[in-house]
């Protein structure tokens, strides 16, 4: 099951929420938290992939035995994360990446049978082994507190990795409120907007710039921002759904993404997504670097390629990783009084052409192909500008994107958003409107969604 | 004798006599107001959302009937839960029971008009352009520095079909996928080893490139000629002019809901 299926926010959900509501009691919320997230990730697949929940108990005897021996033998606590550490990247690599293995192993498992979600499982076990090695937080004693955090299904799918420190108070003592649950519920809906309207038009830009054997120049440009585009608000629609899912169960934790700034050159533009296992990856290489800049460096290009891996263990993915963090490194060794010197408007085009040539790497599984974009990029080899079937769908598709532009343009946002604000304080009917409307607005893409998906399904 | 003391009272006479109205009561009387208008609205928003949550989620649930084919209904038991056959029979009912298929296609169809400029807006807007017949490319705008505009037809199929010189390849698959491609040349040079120049209509069914070569502009934005043709149009004139010839594109990918009314007439 994944977020944008009908079944899912229109069943699971909305019974989940609802029998939450039947006590106020932090363990009946947690038991039923525990139960609808089984029948998430298990939902249509062998129970016998609940297995992985069993994980759950080595993170909670590793995390016991990190917090005894944190204070008393630093070493035997640093060997104990590294086991740690290896059993999640087996569960990973068994669970997430299982096509990696060939097709005769046992330790291939079909793809129909597999849980949902086991990348993001496994950084979140790594990471509270972690945070108790750390002090960020103690060693859990109380196993149902750590199998709700570990298992929840607002965790589950490109959430935030959520670290235990932050969570833990909240397993233990929380309320659902109506501001939550209105939060929540506008999260929620503007994630799938993101994930089921956004996303797919921008695939089909995409698909029409880029997936045609004549390559042109405007289709080279086009196609390749939408495709960037198309994974942005994918994942962030994920991240917010994410969002509001836990504030309908009553949590409230940072969010998994910022607006796309390029004030830290091309580093801050890379953070401004994935913000929290980026930071997760950054926390853990500082162990080793202690403070010296050119290992903190070293430990970006590191770091890089982990998280390029985690996504997806390919070359492709390795190359980018690499390069990503080969710019990253060196921009870390610039100092900092030198990088607020570079003017504004270098940094958005060095950011935007850079980040277009790396990250646009992704799309390609062969260099043959990602060297006939290239060229394509730069007018050379193209016949034409511009092919009909990529005008047509930008025509199709104006208004969406010109909406996303205002969405992720952090000047335009700013200023409509300002705007907005101004309505609202100047009148008692300002705010009636601005707040009326954007319910009215918010229950139109709620609908449209369920048609989408539903016209899906039954095509 | 005196049960009662005396209370010092002049600390109060000489305070300063309290305003009627002073501005921090003011500012909390507003702020409060304020947050009392933002909680108000903030019930409606998840009142009305949550309704329109409840109100989907019944639709679909109540259009759910676990007999609906005649058969004995999903049953329950132990093994089926745990090998994953129970909760995909209740996934493939809720889906198969959706109601009113055609309408929801139908509405979603309308619903993607209001994702930009539509099919029927833009016909009309080029309508009497492409019903124009194209224009044949001169000498000197072949070899000049101005912009020519071509279209091409481009239909991405599964499987290519030749047929005879002259005959009308339609190309055709399931899966396919139309591309009516709009070429903006820079400049475009007559082809005159080009077979299907003398009159008939040009349709090919390969991925060669087409019959037009393009070289570089001095001026590139000067002027773009629009010359748009259908692949209906792409007659002896079209070919004198450089028209380019439907190329069926197997390799492409792309979207059905791309094509456009003179895809599907090429495609036919």
């Amino acid at each position: 099951m994944v977020y944008t299926e009908l079944l899912f926010f229109l069943g699971v959900l909305p019974v989940s929420v609802l029998l939450s509501f039947l006590d106020r009691s932090a363990e009946y919320k947690n038991l039923i938290l525990i139960i609808t997230s089984a029948a998430f990730i298990s939902w249509g697949k062998p129970m016998w992939c609940l297995l992985f929940f069993l994980t759950t108990v080595s993170e909670y005897l590793i995390g016991l035995g990190i917090g005894a021996l944190r204070d008393k033998s630093r070493p035997a606590a640093g060997l104990l994360l590294f086991v740690d550490l290896a059993v999640n990247i087996a569960v990973f690599l068994l669970l997430a990446q299982s096509t990696l293995f060939s097709e005769g192993s046992i330790f291939r498992i079909k793809e129909a049978y597999i849980p949902i979600g086991a990348a993001w499982y496994t950084a979140k076990g790594f990471s509270y082994s972690f945070d108790v090695f750390t002090g960020r937080c103690k060693a859990e004693k109380n196993i149902f507190c750590l199998l709700t955090y570990m298992v929840s299904y607002h965790f589950i799918m490109a959430g935030p990795v959520a670290r235990y420190g932050d969570i833990e108070p909240q397993l233990r003592r929380r309320a659902i409120t109506g501001k939550k649950l209105s939060d929540g519920l506008d999260r929620f809906i503007i994630g799938l907007g993101k994930a089921v309207i956004l996303a797919p038009c921008f695939g089909k830009i995409m698909t029409a710039g880029l997936e045609h054997n004549d390559m042109t120049l405007a289709g080279s440009w086009i196609g390749m921002l939408a495709f960037l585009a198309q994974c942005w608000f994918g994942f962030t629609g994920l991240c917010d759904m994410a969002k509001g899912l836990g504030l309908l169960n009553g949590f409230e934790y940072e969010d998994n993404y910022r607006d796309l700034s390029t004030g830290n050159m091309l580093g801050g533009f890379v953070r401004s997504a994935n913000t929290s296992f980026i930071k997760l990856t950054e926390d853990f290489f500082r162990l080793f670097t202690r403070g010296n800049a050119f290992f903190g460096a070293v430990c970006s290009l590191i770091g890089c390629v982990c998280v390029a891996l985690w996504y997806n263990v390919s070359k492709t993915y390795a190359a980018v990783g690499i390069a990503l963090g080969t710019v990253l490194m060196i921009e870390r060794l610039i100092p900092e009084e030198g990088k607020k010197r570079i003017p504004q408007l270098f940094k958005i085009v060095y950011v935007f052409l850079l980040g277009l040539l790396i990250l646009g790497g992704l799309r390609f599984t062969t260099v043959n192909g990602y060297k006939e974009w290239l060229f394509s990029l730069f007018g050379s080899g193209n016949e034409y500008i511009l092919t009909k079937a990529l005008k047509q769908v930008l025509l199709e598709n104006m208004f969406l994107v010109i909406l996303s532009f205002c969405y992720v343009c952090v000047p335009v946002k700013k200023l409509i958003s300002g705007l907005v604000r101004k309505i609202e304080q100047g009148s008692v009917q300002g705010l009636a409107v601005m707040r009326i409307g954007r319910t009215v607005l918010t229950a139109c893409v709620l609908l449209m969604c369920v048609i989408e998906l539903a016209a899906q399904r039954v095509a | 004798m005196e049960k009662y003391t005396d209370v010092d009272l002049s600390g109060y006479r000489e305070a300063e006599e309290m305003p009627e109205e002073c501005p921090e009561s003011e500012e909390a009387l507003e702020e409060i107001s304020e947050r009392s208008e933002n909680e108000k609205f903030t019930f409606i928003n998840a009142v009305i959302l949550g309704v329109v949550v409840l109100a989907c989620a019944a639709y679909f649930i109540s259009m759910t009937s676990s007999k609906r084919y005649g058969d004995e209904g999903n049953k329950f038991s132990v093994e089926r839960l745990t090998n994953g056959k129970y909760t995909a029979e209740i996934s493939k009912r809720y889906y198969s029971s959706i109601a009113y298929p055609e309408g929801i296609k139908n509405l979603a169809e309308k619903l993607r008009l209001f994702y930009g400029l539509t099919e029927e807006e833009r016909e009309t807007d080029l309508t009497p352009e492409e019903t124009k017949p194209a224009e044949p490319v001169t000498v000197s705008e072949t070899t000049g520095a101005q912009g020519g505009h071509q279209e091409k037809e481009v239909t991405t199929a599964a499987d290519d079909d030749k047929k005879e010189d002259g005959e009308k390849t339609k190309a055709s698959s399931t899966t396919a996928e139309k591309y009516s491609t709009y070429f903006y040349h820079t400049t475009t040079l007559p082809d005159d080893s080009d077979e299907d120049s003398e009159g008939e209509e040009t349709t090919t069914t390969n991925n060669d490139k087409p019959n037009v070569s393009a070289t570089t502009t001095e001026k590139q934005t000067e002027r773009v000629t629009k010359a748009a043709t259908d692949s209906s149009e792409q007659s002896g004139e079209s070919s004198e002019s450089g028209g380019e010839p439907v190329v069926s594109d197997s390799g492409a990918g792309g979207d059905s809901s791309s094509s456009s009314p003179d895809q599907q007439a090429a495609g036919q």
